[in-house]
């Protein structure tokens, strides 16, 4: 699955997320299963409190690691990807464009 | 009740003996917060699996031990057992003071850890591993080199005061240690209770060196073992992993749901962590060198207790 660059991402509510020394611990039930995110995979996570445009996400992190934006985007799609597979993320509209952000 | 003890900083009150621990001094001033007795248990839907028959209405879990008996656990206060025919009672005792006191602290809310634990200088310090890891071993190597005492050898009950600070609770008054390890501390097995369940193992009594109340938890060292690793390399766990070792090395983990505590216990899980400081010890698998490696501990703690 491609994420299209104006599909909107939201954290779902299911599972318990809190955070221990900046990095996010998550329990799912429904996945019977606790998930833990890194430094950068926390800040991806925290941008998602409210629902969000998938290539904006990508667009901010890039500015503010000084990153290649394809690169980035390549990394972040597989991260969100997994988030949206464990039933983490929620994908509230898939968004229709084909171009790249 | 005629039989009051103390156990995870609860007062047991018992219709029969538990020899296993030490018998109160005097008897408790109110209620004891745990009953335990013997009666007849209502029939529940066999499981095929280990886990606990759930009766989440009447907020109550059944517990069925092969060989030993059902055990009825409800509300966090009180404790059926209704032994198996034949079922010798020390095996029956067995899982009063294991399986079900564990199940219970669940039900209470506590956070029980498959850990054994010092106290050193006022501050408890945890050894969490796998069954093997050593966790008995260094606990009593602390013993002997160290002015320490014992706070609870293999289950280790942790709760939490208002401030949300972590209490290491006084466990049971023995350290089961196996034959070579009670060799390196230059003990004999003369005189020592077998262990019920593993050949070779004992109990070493150590009453005289067992805390007498909680003592603050601020240190837990998870156990491991790699022969490359020498006699101890430290190296510390944050965030994600420190709690994912938390909830790894939960005593009876497997019993959350029966208590309805996953959610609870997750959430304390990562406030655990938030507040002690969790380390990765590991070490090459060599008996010899348990002394260096509780030497390296001490070590590690010493700017940390002078600084206490």
């Amino acid at each position: 699955m491609r994420l299209q660059s104006d599909a909107v991402l939201v954290q779902d509510s299911e599972p318990i997320a809190t955070t221990v020394d900046d990095e996010v611990v998550m329990l799912s039930v429904r996945a019977g299963a606790y998930f833990g995110l890194n430094g950068v995979g926390t800040e991806i996570w925290n941008m998602l409190r409210e629902p969000r445009r998938f290539g904006d996400v990508c667009r901010e992190l890039s500015q503010h690691y000084e990153a290649d934006i394809d690169a980035l985007t390549r990394d972040v799609t597989m991260f969100v990807q997994a988030l949206i597979e464990r039933g983490l993320v929620r994908l509230v509209d898939a968004g229709s464009s084909s171009t790249r952000p | 009740m005629q039989f009051f003890y103390d156990v995870h900083g609860l007062v047991l009150g018992s219709e029969f003996p538990l020899p296993e621990l030490e018998l109160r001094r005097r008897p408790a001033a109110s209620a004891p917060d745990i009953r335990v007795s013997m009666g007849l248990l209502p029939a529940a839907p066999r499981r095929a699996t280990d886990l606990p028959y759930v009766d989440a209405e009447n907020g109550q879990a059944l517990l069925r031990i092969p060989g030993a008996g059902r055990y009825l656990v409800s509300d966090g206060r009180e404790l059926v057992v209704e032994p198996e025919a034949d079922a010798d009672f020390s095996y029956v005792r067995l899982f009063i003071l294991g399986s079900a006191l564990g199940l219970l602290c669940h039900q209470r809310g506590l956070f029980p850890l498959h850990a054994s634990a010092v106290e050193l200088a006022g501050e408890a310090v945890a050894f969490m591993g796998e069954p093997g890891q050593g966790k008995s071993t260094l606990a009593a190597h602390c013993l002997a080199c160290a002015p320490a005492r014992l706070v609870a050898d293999d289950t280790l009950v942790v709760s939490f005061d208002r401030a949300g600070r972590p209490w290491a609770q006084p466990g049971l008054p023995n350290v089961k240690l196996w034959r070579d390890a009670l060799g390196a501390l230059g003990r004999g097995t003369d005189g020592l209770r077998p262990d019920r369940l593993r050949v070779d193992k004992f109990h070493l009594p150590i009453a005289d060196r067992l805390v007498g109340s909680a003592v603050p938890l601020t240190r837990v060292y998870v156990l491991g073992h790699d022969a490359d690793a020498g006699e101890g390399r430290i190296e510390p766990m944050a965030g994600a992993s420190a709690a994912a070792a938390l909830i790894a090395h939960t005593y009876r983990v497997e019993y959350l749901d029966a208590a309805e505590r996953r959610r609870g216990h997750f959430v304390a899980s990562a406030r655990l962590a938030g507040r002690v400081s969790v380390r990765r010890l590991t070490r090459r698998r060599d008996l010899a060198a348990v002394q260096a490696t509780a030497a390296a501990i001490l070590a590690d703690l010493q700017p940390a207790l002078q600084g206490a």
